[in-house]
């Protein structure tokens, strides 16, 4: 591959990422960073947790997403009594015209590039991990048989922070399966004056797609695969474990004050695939800035919401107000004493 | 400029490396050997003056704040070199900080590192980068400077001014100084402590102290403590004397030895008798007889022995009776100045009398008593002159009837003559400042 193939792939890539972050930006007012750790997580081929309150723009932007990379797009409402059936699908009887009966796969909403999966706390255990499988290996299992799902496939999960009683707190293991976690704040009072001014017309304004129907699922797996072909240097890998490493309370160590905060605070800290959203998240963001290579600055900025919602705090974070981000943001000013 | 091929490209990313890290650690190394020399230079410049002319308990002091100070400051340059000084694994990454290759650098040498693995998609645009960037990370883009400037300038300046310092000490030599003699308790002119360099030396018993304890003339005045630590400053003080002023300083110390010789005779109660340089000292014209005194504190100071003078022999009792076998004796022995013992032990006698570090021998130690103390029978006539005690060469004179000394104004006072505990390892230079030489008249 030559010099040339490569800028020009990289420069691809940015015009891409741009355009369709300008679409979704003409109907979703403000959450530009929210926007961008998005986009991220979906050419990283990860998924999304996006935590906000409602009306706050969630399902927006996760419509307005499919809409720009013009991918299909499902929406399910989760609610207590959904069942796993409801979001895999199930095998219903079906009679032939010539009057045989077989079981016939009817796929459920999952099938789909894009699905926003709304107020996913709502659900029982049993359904919430109903999408364990579909995240981690883009395929579900319905009566012994599985089904491979398409590509790519996204998954934009959102919780809602109020109104906890009723809901079910997903399990680590779920959550560990979400790329970034994003949290989404209240409109600021300029946004919220835009919000009004263009949501209130006759004509309100619409995305429109950045990429071609028919290619449009292919190209996104080519941007992903590009992603991936970003070199990481060996020196960036140690700095990830090491950085995930220092969210255990077994492996806290090297600076004192960090160490006795994640002991305090941390029950469990990231896991591996904290480490693997980290150095994927990294790609993407050195593609943004033009680089084939990864450096550190690219794995801090992506720090945050790759790993806070991995940290399973203590009572004691709870009493005392300390966040998971709070421990993140101290870990990663540790982890860059120690590697200067 | 040609493509580069990966392995092309990481062989020149190395080499140059390399380059850069030789560079930068050789400027270092100059820059603190640089700054050690100004340190030192600049020192010595400061201690030396001190040395020449500042009294030994002060040019101590200093000396040893000098070497506190320049030891800590070698150490802080040791550590700031051995911070700065680029390691292996450390150079690539001063060469991307200083050279502002975000990364690139560290990479591809990283990846190249790496056990046989396909170069990926990017590999080829991060080679092609690299070669682009060779000429931004030159070791003399990274290290400007082969020489450092101001250390060297700080090396220089300091080195100057120690010649400069060197060379004024050096005009500015001692003179001789003047010999007074005086049985007033501490003395008419000078300072006590300020023998060592003026134009007079007094020579007069101590002033007793009051818990009558009485400092070694020996000791120079350095204290008690007869450690290594603390004769050093004085031995370096007047090894940078003898360094500086040669020839005159040895004067001095001859001068000064005279001193201590000429202090234990006795002169007219109240007069103080000055004597100009060696010239005047006519041992035939100026003698006189006298009862020499114990040589405690209370009647000599700075007993320095002088340069090539004979050593006294060890047991110098019998000197006033010049009987034949004293003569005999005497005449057997080597002549005067050769210094050499006839009973071939160390002690009175020994040395050559030529080479400054053995000028009396090694120290006697047998028959030396366990207290650290010795006899010396100093109560007897003898005659002396101005350069010290000595063998008459005619009878003594008869007092004259007529003479009627005058009284002294006031009562003199009652001092008593404390025995000194001398080291066994003074004991030929005491017996040689208390010899009774023979002049060459004497001879047989």
């Amino acid at each position: 591959m030559t010099p040339a193939v490569a800028t020009a792939a990289i420069e691809d890539f940015q015009h891409t990422f741009a355009a369709v972050r300008a679409e979704m930006a003409r109907v979703v007012i403000g959450h530009e960073q929210a926007i961008e750790t998005i986009l991220t997580a979906f050419f990283a081929g990860g998924h999304v947790l996006i935590e906000g309150v409602p009306g706050i723009g969630k399902t927006l932007i996760v419509r307005s997403l499919a809409e720009a990379l013009n991918l299909s797009f499902n929406r399910i409402q989760f609610t207590v009594d959904l069942m796993p059936a409801d979001i895999t699908g199930t095998r219903i009887i079906n009679e032939s015209p010539s009057g045989r009966r077989e079981l016939v796969f009817v796929p459920g909403p999952i099938f789909a590039h894009l699905l926003l999966g709304d107020e996913i706390n709502r659900a029982t255990p049993k359904t919430q991990s109903a999408l364990l499988e579909a995240m981690a290996e883009q395929q579900v299992t319905v009566a012994g048989t599985s089904h491979r799902l398409v590509s790519p496939f996204f998954v934009l999960a959102t919780l809602n922070p109020i109104e906890m009683e009723g809901t079910y707190q997903l399990p680590e293991a779920q959550l560990d399966r979400f790329l970034f976690k994003v949290l989404l704040e209240y409109p600021s009072e300029s946004e919220l004056v835009r919000i009004l001014g263009t949501t209130t017309t006759a004509d309100p304004p619409t995305v429109r797609p950045v990429l071609a129907a028919e290619r449009a699922p292919a190209r996104a797996e080519e941007l992903k695969r590009l992603v991936r072909e970003v070199l990481v240097a060996p020196h960036v890998e140690h700095y990830v474990a090491g950085l995930v490493r220092l969210t255990t309370p077994a492996g806290a160590r090297g600076d004192g004050e960090v160490e006795v905060d994640v002991r305090r605070y941390v029950t469990y800290g990231a896991s591996p695939r904290g480490a693997q959203a980290l150095v994927l998240g990294a790609k993407v963001r050195a593609l943004l800035d033009g680089r084939p290579h990864v450096t550190y600055d690219d794995v801090d900025k992506i720090a945050v919401p790759a790993l806070r919602h991995r940290l399973v705090m203590s009572f004691a974070a709870e009493a005392a107000g300390v966040a998971p981000a709070d421990i993140v943001e101290r870990v990663l000013l540790a982890a860059r004493r120690l590697r200067s | 400029m040609p493509e580069l091929t990966p392995t092309g490209a990481v062989d020149i990313a190395q080499r140059q490396v390399r380059r850069v890290r030789r560079r930068k650690n050789l400027y270092e190394l100059q820059r603190a050997l640089y700054l050690t020399v100004a340190t030192g230079a600049g020192a010595a410049a400061i201690l030396l003056p001190l040395a020449l002319f500042a009294p030994a308990e002060v040019f101590a002091i200093a000396a040893w704040s000098a070497l506190l100070i320049i030891t800590g400051i070698v150490l802080l340059l040791a550590g700031a070199a051995r911070r700065r000084w680029l390691a292996r694994h450390a150079a690539v990454v001063w060469i991307e900080t200083r050279g502002a290759l975000g990364g690139r650098l560290r990479t591809l040498l990283e990846l190249a590192a790496r056990p046989a693995r396909t170069p990926g998609f990017f590999h080829a645009l991060l080679v092609a980068q690299i070669g682009r960037d060779l000429e931004t990370w030159t070791p003399r883009r990274l290290v400007p400077r082969g020489v450092p400037r101001v250390a060297l300038a700080s090396a220089f300046a300091a080195t100057v001014l120690l010649a400069v310092v060197l060379r004024l000490a050096s005009l500015a030599g001692p003179a001789t100084p003047n010999l007074i003699t005086s049985d007033e308790p501490g003395g008419r002119a000078g300072a006590p402590g300020d023998t060592t360099t003026g134009e007079r030396v007094v020579v007069a018993p101590e002033v007793p102290q009051p818990g009558g304890d009485h400092p070694d003339p020996t000791s120079d005045g350095a204290g008690d403590d007869d450690s290594t630590l603390t004769r050093l400053p004085s031995a370096l003080q007047e090894n940078v004397r003898q360094q500086v002023w040669g020839k005159a300083w040895e004067r001095v110390r001859d001068a000064l030895a005279r001193a201590g010789t000429s202090g234990g005779g006795s002169r007219s109660p109240d007069t103080t008798t000055e004597y100009g340089d060696e010239s005047g000292t006519d041992a035939d014209d100026n003698e006189e007889w006298e009862i020499a005194r114990a040589p405690s504190g209370e009647t000599t100071r700075r007993r320095r022995p002088g340069i090539g003078r004979q050593p006294a022999a060890r047991n110098d009792e019998g000197a006033t009776d010049a009987t034949d076998a004293t003569d005999a004796d005497a005449a057997n022995r080597p002549t005067a100045g050769n210094g050499e013992s006839d009973d071939g032990e160390g002690g009175g006698g020994a040395g050559n009398g030529t080479s400054p570090g053995d000028l009396f021998g090694a120290a006697s130690v047998a028959g030396s008593p366990a207290n650290g103390s010795f006899e010396l029978s100093l109560a007897a006539r003898m005659r002396a002159d101005r350069a010290g005690a000595r063998r008459g060469t005619r009878s003594a004179p008869n007092p004259d009837p007529d003479a009627r000394p005058e009284l002294a104004a006031n009562q003199r006072r009652e001092s008593a003559a404390h025995r000194m505990a001398v080291p066994a390892a003074y004991e030929t230079v005491v017996r040689e400042v208390f010899a009774h030489h023979r002049t060459e008249s004497e001879q047989p």
